[in-house]
């Protein structure tokens, strides 16, 4: 219902769009994006829902994206705003096309509310990072973002901003729902359901300065297929054979668990240094997802048209890994591979030093290159996609390279 | 053809002043003429134009208006007030329009459009070279040269 609600407004632009064609302003962005790796078993990506990735002599191009956005202003205080993502997916639905599809209430200089399919204001870049001309990066830290697929927010949301004397505090709280897939190694596809969303964010801009935290909490509203498989399973074993069943049925059992996301940011960028690092917290009630600490920090300069940056970045989860069945069976044998393969998709141990250039070639096109050095302590990881995972010789250590040319218009 | 000589230096002479005048003219930034706001300080205007406070200092919403991309006023005017490249200063805007947050100023093709629009519209603010000022406008910023 909620899709059908925001594919009839992104129509109703579509359609009205001829009409108001004077009064409408399009702008857009793309990237274009390779990356090479030398891993021979991870398959290197930015974020869990792309169904592509890069390894030893196979690049990847899944990074890539081209967007529109069309913007009406029908009075002084209310404004349409419509944009569509066009990248590399798993399946092409008209609902994943709308990135956002909303309607902005100015009600007084303080006061701003917003109807519809917003972006999803997570994480600093959350709601930008498929626009490459808008940060310095070649790519947002992965430890730290891509682990969240979910970029928007199918909702309301209502920002308060106060101007002091040299800075500007903004106050945001968010609720909705937000689907979007995640794709991992054997075609396994989930299109996870965040259902109550709640988020709180605040944050202080100077001229200079950025400094923002957020909390953000929401249930998950469905459990995959392959879990439920799982659960059906494990619920055919005794207690007496694998004492710790009841938990993993628990924890597999996803909807319905809470998640929990909170976050701390700073950015300070003065026209010649750049600083900027974030820090966050995820929690759960399900040992699938829980007590992930991830952070970043970045520090760099501008030369003239060109922006020098050195990250790094980590994620550490610390997941049980659960001891399996007292007795050996084939049969025991594969349910606990299975089970193990969905509460540990989250145990990652892993950190990455990066080092990025960006050359602005005009005022709206820039070329950028980054590259990535991870050590790896856990794989499988949700992060990647794996080739010969059977293999004893996982790639722990890796270089990634990705060129970009990132355009806006 | 002594005249088309005579005619093509006084055409060059004449350029070269206008260009001088036009490198020597400041901007200024202007109101409507009963806008009750007499000054905006330079904090004040980089919120204004860069999406994040969209509010004269009384509190009145504001209608900004700009030049469109690429004019050369409206890189002078956000390259002076903000200290940065228009590479920077377009990075930042991606970051504020795409994610949804704010919408670019509304775009004017000339000086004569703008000050035609601040003249007739009681919350708006635009800027115009000093010496294409009008009685019918208020200056509230001027850049020290």
């Amino acid at each position: 219902m909620r899709s059908k609600i925001v594919m009839f407004l992104f129509l109703a632009w579509g359609f009205s769009i001829p009409a108001l064609a004077n009064d409408i302003k399009v702008s857009g962005f793309a990237t274009l994006d390779i990356n090479i790796s030398n891993s021979q078993t991870a398959g290197i990506r930015h974020v869990i829902s792309q169904p592509d990735a890069s390894y030893l002599g196979d690049p990847s191009l899944a990074n890539s994206s081209i967007g529109v956005q069309f913007e009406w202003q029908s009075s002084s205080q209310l404004q349409w705003v419509a944009q569509t993502v066009l990248k590399e997916r798993k399946k092409y639905k008209l609902d994943y096309l709308i990135q956002m599809a909303f309607a902005r209430y100015t009600l007084t200089p303080n006061w701003q509310l917003r109807i519809g399919r917003t972006g999803l204001d997570l994480y600093m870049m959350t709601e930008f990072r498929d626009i490459g001309y808008a940060f310095n990066y070649g790519h947002p830290p992965t430890e730290f973002y891509a682990v969240v697929p979910h970029q928007n927010l199918d909702g309301i949301d209502i920002t308060y901003t106060y101007p002091l004397e040299e800075s500007v505090l903004t106050y945001k709280f968010f609720s909705g729902k937000s689907s979007a897939p995640i794709i991992s190694d054997d075609d396994f596809t989930w299109d996870v359901e965040l259902d109550s969303i709640y988020g709180l964010s605040l944050s202080a801009q100077t001229e200079n300065w950025l400094l923002r935290t957020n909390y953000t909490t929401t249930k998950a509203g469905n459990t995959n297929e392959q879990q439920i498989l799982l659960l059906n399973a494990l619920q055919q074993v005794p207690q007496t054979i694998w004492p710790t069943r009841q938990a993993l049925i628990d924890s597999l059992q996803i909807k319905g668990k809470r998640f929990n996301y909170f976050t701390v940011g700073a950015k300070y960028d003065d026209s010649a240094w750049i600083m900027q690092s974030e820090l966050s917290y995820i929690d759960s009630d399900s040992e699938v997802l829980n007590h992930l600490k991830a952070g970043y920090i970045s520090l760099g300069m501008h030369v003239d048209d060109d922006t020098w940056l050195m990250t790094l970045s980590a994620a550490k989860s610390n997941n049980r890994i659960d001891p399996g069945p007292l007795l050996t069976t084939p049969q025991l044998a594969t349910l606990y591979q299975g089970v193990i393969r969905h509460t540990n998709f989250y145990l990652i141990d892993q950190h990455t030093w990066s080092i990025s250039w960006r050359r602005s070639l005009t005022s709206t096109l820039a070329a950028k290159i980054q590259l990535d050095h991870t050590q790896v302590k856990q794989l499988p990881s949700a992060f990647y996609l794996h080739k010969d995972l059977s293999s004893a010789n996982h790639d722990n250590d890796f270089q990634s390279l990705g060129l970009s040319l990132n355009w806006v218009f | 053809m002594q005249l088309w000589t005579l005619t093509r230096i006084i055409l060059c002479f004449l350029l070269l002043i206008t260009c001088t005048a036009k490198a020597n003219d400041s901007l200024v930034v202007i109101v409507h003429r009963d806008n009750p706001n007499q000054r905006l300080s330079q904090y004040q205007l980089i919120d204004l134009y860069m999406g994040k406070y969209a509010a004269f200092p009384d509190g009145t919403l504001a209608t900004v208006l700009d030049y469109e991309q690429g004019h050369p006023l409206r890189i002078e005017f956000l390259t002076t007030l903000t200290g940065r490249p228009m590479s920077q200063i377009n990075a930042y805007w991606s970051q504020v329009k795409f994610s949804g947050k704010a919408s670019f100023p509304q775009a004017y093709q000339s000086i004569e459009a703008i000050l035609k629009e601040v003249a007739s519209t009681p919350d708006a603010i635009g800027y115009v070279p000093e010496t294409a000022l009008t009685e019918d406008v208020k200056v509230v910023y001027r850049f020290v040269q």
